[in-house]
């Protein structure tokens, strides 16, 4: 596996809600699980992709002459492209007027993105932040993640977050943490049945990942997408506050649902799923978390 | 805060002794009958929210009344050497203009109706002459005048053709220059600096409210009994005579105003306003001529001074400076003697704050589409006091949180920041701020007193003076009651410089040919001898310019000196001079430049495209630039798509760092400045002038299309084109421009309400603008982003393309989210900030 060169899909400065302070998000692409409700579908795939937002596109036929593999064409609803054809190069991306099309995915060495993201030094120190790796799946490109937070951490000394779905080998997970200050762990379902059913795989290696964090006293926040009608019912919840209490994983933040995903889903030919009619129990789940003795954020609150 | 939770915050907030608003039978009288601080407080926050909204809805109204006395004193003190024939005229409207009380207990209003404001054709007669024909409009809509004030301003403004200060700029520049402006300031070059009246900057309130003007008086009397009757003096004479007349007509008006308080007074049957008027009598016949006894007079004789200032001259630009600062002793003395608290300091505030909002001015279309009706009014927090320390006082919060309650758009709040502000006081500015009203705008103070020594070292100019500096009109900053603030131009359209580059000097929109003849572009080889050409043409035109604006303020000096104004500083009555004869201690004597982004994002087009890359040649970029790119879309998204400034890209940092730096450099080449031995300078900042050149300027090689806005501030990114987040722009932004040898910079941001949510969210807010004032930034406001601005999002999305929305783990650009959840982020804006 490369350490030197690995696949990122966003970096987003001024990142508010990942961990302490004002930080840069890198976002790390592909993904071993395939959440129905995922944000960022685009993190998905570990090779690059392009996104179509057919919404913004005004029809104007700019980008179809540029494609060189004959996947565009003008139809009676405007553009259609053939996915199958496409391969994803970028080259229709420039054309268009509107900035309906993007690549999502470039090969980035550890030195280019130190430099993009050690500029912003100054916000970082003051106010506590620094750079967090998400994804996607950060872990999927461990000895790339590995060579990055290290420079990060050591060689730079910067507060450095690990935001991880927790399906990684434990070798892995294991490798990094000397230079990761703080694990964000997202813990779908407690119910290995459900976890599969909503993000594809089983939680047992998850489980295992996270309850060794806390035996090793790592300093992590369990987080939990509240999903309306999947995981914010009491069991659950209550099977969580168990979990964690057991494993000494004292921290736990709520991502309540959102659908700003739904518009990429599509813009990559992909299904949106999910749709919730309600919005997620917040308060009661936070209620029952903190009755257990946990501690207990809600993001964007 | 809309106007029904307003009347529930104050009915929250003000009653705080039990009573009801009807409760008349437990009367808010104290022992001597007259009303208590809490019901006078009561009645001042009802007040300010009722006049609040009828301000929002009143059309400005020309008041002619003004030109009829206008008439007559020139027909009878013609005479009279010209800085006494105008004191004789600001004596004139104070003794004679109709007079109106409103239910603000705080007194006095510049026009003789509410929303009323003046027109002044002494200044300059053009646009009356050339509008007075069609509907006159100002930013607010139409102005209302009758066909009878009408006919009086056709009268006013004939008898002023000729013999008004516009005029006189022009003749003088015939004669000495040969130089005749109507051409470049057609082509959208620059604008004409005497033909407007502007505001006064700062005068020394602080001065004046505590000696009073009765110790004035005597101070100048003192001083011309001692002035040697000899020729050299005569114009010394004549300036205290002028000094005396207007003084003594501010105090008349004010017992004017006790005179009418108190007929009314004997009017009503409600007691409860008998006893408030009987007190506005009262105050009003001890201020300003003395020392206020209490807060309430010091407010009041700080509004009737600054209502001198802008009887004698309306317009944009004239701060109240540090008004929490110099009041706090009033406040204090009669917090400890008579237990007024700050709700109460607050509610007194609300009433100036609409005072301020009523403020305007109406100079026609030109000014309207500059300022948008920007009035100027920047009261300031913050800052250093002369020992060093930090100045907040309690009133500094207060201030704040008037504003958090009241939200006008003007007064505006500038905080001087230093890293000394308190955490309780920054906290506060943030909450504010999330309001979504624009305030308070930052300024570094540190970058301010390092710009005050570079540029009043010459002066001699002291540690004290430069700590106790402000931001002293929009974001031209200077030293409190002693920095005269004047134009030697208007504005200068940096875009239009590189427009005449592009064209070997001929503007393209008007065919004038105004610039240099640096060569067909088609010629240069290489990406230096572009912007040489557009540097030449920076050099030509301020050197063509400059010595206009000497003589503008010449014939400003000769026609229209203003006498009130310049009593106001010490400086001015020390030396017998007024302010157009050098008379002030500082000054803050410049141009504004506009567009300078936009000539930044063009040359990196050329650049990029023309040099770098050769996807295309110059003669074809020109091409499809002269067709506005009609029938070149595809050379427009070249354009559209090449480097941008505000995305931390370094070659575009430098590339702005030198364009502003050229501009600089080529302005001190071209002229001395007409106040000798005080620099003149650029201030890079756009008001709304960046609209106003926008319609006169052809389509740019950025991808700009003619005849639409170029880009607001000075610092800030054209809009749509920061798509590297909001850290990269800062960066940019702070890099971009010299903001010590520049007057000002100019920084507009956006957010999103989501990125200042909770204590966290202030907190990183308040990071990101030490961040920025760190790297040397001086500027800074946000735009705290509205569901107004996310429906133009959605209808524009080319305009907005750098909008991101910002929840955890989750990275997306608003335009492209689908409409139904861009909806569901415009109700969650709604539910959170209105």
């Amino acid at each position: 596996m490369d350490s030197e060169r690995g696949l990122i899909f966003d970096i987003q400065h001024f990142s508010l809600h990942d961990g302490p302070g004002v930080r840069s998000t890198v976002f790390f692409k592909g993904c071993p699980l395939s959440c129905a409700w995922c944000s960022n579908p685009e993190s998905q795939q570990g090779t690059a992709e392009l996104l179509f937002f057919r919404t913004v596109c005004a029809g104007c036929g700019s980008c179809v002459q540029s494609c060189p593999n004959g996947a565009l064409s003008m139809g009676e609803e405007g553009v259609s492209m053939r996915r199958d054809l496409c391969a994803h190069c970028g080259a229709c991306v420039a054309p268009c007027p509107r900035d309906a099309r993007s690549l999502s995915g470039r090969m980035m060495s550890v030195g280019e993105l130190v430099e993009e993201v050690r500029q912003h030094w100054r916000i970082f120190m003051q106010s506590g932040g620094g750079v967090t790796c998400g994804g996607g799946e950060a872990l999927r490109q461990g000895a790339f993640l590995r060579t990055l937070l290290e420079k990060l951490h050591e060689e730079l000394g910067l507060h450095t977050c690990l935001d991880t779905c927790g399906h990684a080998p434990w070798s892995v997970l294991e490798s990094v943490l000397p230079y990761t200050d703080l694990v964000l762990f997202d813990i779908k379902h407690m119910d290995d049945k459900q976890h599969r059913k909503g993000t594809g795989l089983g939680n047992r290696m998850i489980l295992e990942n996270a309850a060794r964090l806390g035996r090793l006293a790592v300093r992590t926040i369990i987080r939990l997408p509240l999903i309306p009608g999947f995981n914010d019912d009491e069991d659950n919840l209550r099977a969580l506050a168990a979990f964690m209490r057991n494993n000494e994983l004292p921290s736990v933040e709520l991502l309540p649902y959102h659908a700003f995903g739904a518009s990429k889903h599509e813009a990559l030919g992909k299904v949106y799923t999910l749709r919730a009619r309600r919005k997620p129990h917040s308060q009661k789940a936070e209620d029952i978390l903190r009755a257990s003795g946990l501690t207990v954020e809600v993001a964007g609150r | 805060m809309s106007t029904a939770t307003a009347l529930q915050y104050a009915q929250e907030n003000i009653y705080t002794h039990g009573e009801s608003r009807r409760d008349t039978r437990e009367l808010p009288f104290d022992g001597n009958g007259k009303l208590t601080a809490d019901a006078q407080a009561r009645r001042c926050g009802e007040a300010a929210l009722k006049i609040k909204e009828f301000l929002l809805n009143a059309p400005q109204k020309l008041d002619t009344e003004r030109l009829a006395h206008l008439l007559d004193v020139y027909r009878e003190y013609g005479h009279e050497p010209a800085i006494v024939l105008r004191a004789r005229v600001f004596e004139r409207l104070l003794r004679k203009k109709t007079l109106f009380l409103d239910d603000n207990p705080l007194v006095g209003s510049v026009a003789g109706c509410p929303a009323g404001v003046y027109v002044y054709p002494e200044y300059g007669t053009d646009w009356v002459l050339q509008e007075l024909e069609q509907p006159l409009v100002s930013h607010l809509g139409e102005v209302t005048i009758s066909d009878e004030e009408k006919e009086l301003l056709r009268e006013a403004a004939n008898f002023f053709k000729g013999r008004n200060a516009e005029a006189r700029a022009r003749q003088l520049s015939e004669q000495l220059l040969g130089f005749n402006p109507g051409k470049f300031v057609q082509a959208g070059l620059f604008t004409e600096t005497a033909p407007y009246t502007i505001g006064a900057g700062t005068v020394d309130y602080e001065d004046f409210v505590r000696r009073g003007i009765r110790d004035v008086v005597r101070e100048v009397e003192e001083r011309l009994k001692s002035v040697p009757r000899t020729a050299k003096n005569s114009g010394r004479i004549d300036f205290y005579r002028a000094v005396l007349i207007s003084l003594e007509a501010l105090a008349d008006l004010a017992r004017r105003y006790a005179d009418l308080a108190y007929t009314e007074a004997l009017r009503t049957e409600d007691p409860v306003r008998k006893a408030e008027l009987l007190d506005m009598a009262d105050v009003c016949r001890h201020v300003p001529e003395n020392p206020p006894r209490n807060f309430r007079e010091a407010l009041q004789s700080w509004w009737f001074i600054h209502l001198g200032v802008q009887i004698e001259q309306s317009g944009c630009g004239s701060s109240p400076g540090r008004l929490g600062q110099y009041l706090e002793p009033y406040y204090r003395k009669d917090k400890a003697e008579n237990g007024i608290t700050a709700k109460h300091a607050e509610e007194w505030f609300k009433c100036l704050f609409v005072k301020i909002l009523e403020y305007g001015y109406y100079q026609g279309q030109i000014v309207s589409r500059m300022n948008s009706g920007h009035t100027g009014h920047t009261i300031n927090l913050g800052g250093l006091d002369a020992a060093g320390r930090d100045a907040c006082g309690e009133l500094d919060s207060v201030l704040l949180d008037t504003q958090i309650a009241l939200q006008t758009i003007q007064p505006t709040l500038t905080i001087l920041y230093h890293d000394g502000l308190s955490e309780d006081f920054l906290l506060k500015a943030v909450e504010l701020e999330r309001t979504g009203l624009g305030q308070p705008q930052w300024m570094n103070n540190g970058i301010i007193m390092e710009r005050l020594y570079a540029r009043h070292g010459r002066n001699g100019i002291t540690l004290e003076d430069a700590r106790n500096c402000i931001n002293m009109s929009c974001v031209g900053t200077g030293v409190a009651g002693k920095t005269v603030f004047l134009h030697e131009n208007g504005s200068f359209n940096l875009a239009k410089c590189l427009e005449l580059a592009l064209h070997d000097g001929r503007d393209p929109l008007t065919g004038h040919r105004i610039g240099a003849r640096t060569g067909d572009p088609r010629n240069f080889t290489d990406f230096e001898r572009v912007f040489r050409a557009y540097s030449q043409q920076v050099e030509h035109l301020f050197a063509t310019i400059r010595p206009f604006g000497s003589l503008s303020n010449k014939a400003l000096g000769d026609v229209v000196p203003p006498p009130f104004r310049s009593a106001l500083y010490s400086a001015c009555r020390e030396s017998g001079k007024n302010i157009f004869e050098g008379g002030a201690r500082y000054y803050l004597y410049f141009v504004i430049s506009s567009a300078g982004i936009d000539v930044v994002n063009s040359l990196a087009a050329i650049r990029h495209l023309v040099f770098e890359e050769k996807t295309i040649t110059m003669d074809a970029l020109l091409q499809a630039v002269d067709a506005d790119f009609e029938g070149y879309g595809s050379v427009r998204q070249m354009c559209l798509k090449a480097p941008k400034h505000g995305n931390a890209d370094p070659g575009i940092d430098a590339l702005a760092r030198r364009v502003y730096d050229t501009s600089m450099d080529n302005f001190r080449k071209a002229e001395e400045s007409f106040f000798d031995g005080h620099i003149a300078n650029i201030e890079a900042y756009s008001l709304s002038i960046h609209n106003y050149f926008g319609l006169l300027t052809g389509a740019l090689p950025s991808g700009r299309l003619a005849r639409t806005p170029l880009t607001d501030g000075s610092v800030s990114a054209t809009p749509g084109t920061d798509v590297k987040g909001p850290l990269a722009l800062v960066n940019s932004a702070a890099k971009a421009i010299d903001t010590v040898k520049y007057g000002s910079n100019h920084f507009n941001m956006k957010f999103h309400p989501s990125a200042l949510a909770g204590i966290g969210g202030a907190r990183k807010l308040l990071s990101l603008i030490k961040s920025y004032m760190d790297q040397g930034g001086s500027h800074i406001q946000f735009n705290v982003v509205s569901s107004d601005t996310l429906r133009k999002a959605q209808e524009s999305p080319g305009k907005y393309r750098g909008l991101t929305v910002r929840v955890a783990g989750f990275s997306a650009y608003f335009t492209r989210l689908h409409k139904g959840v861009q909806d569901e982020i415009i109700r969650r804006t709604e539910l959170n900030f209105r």
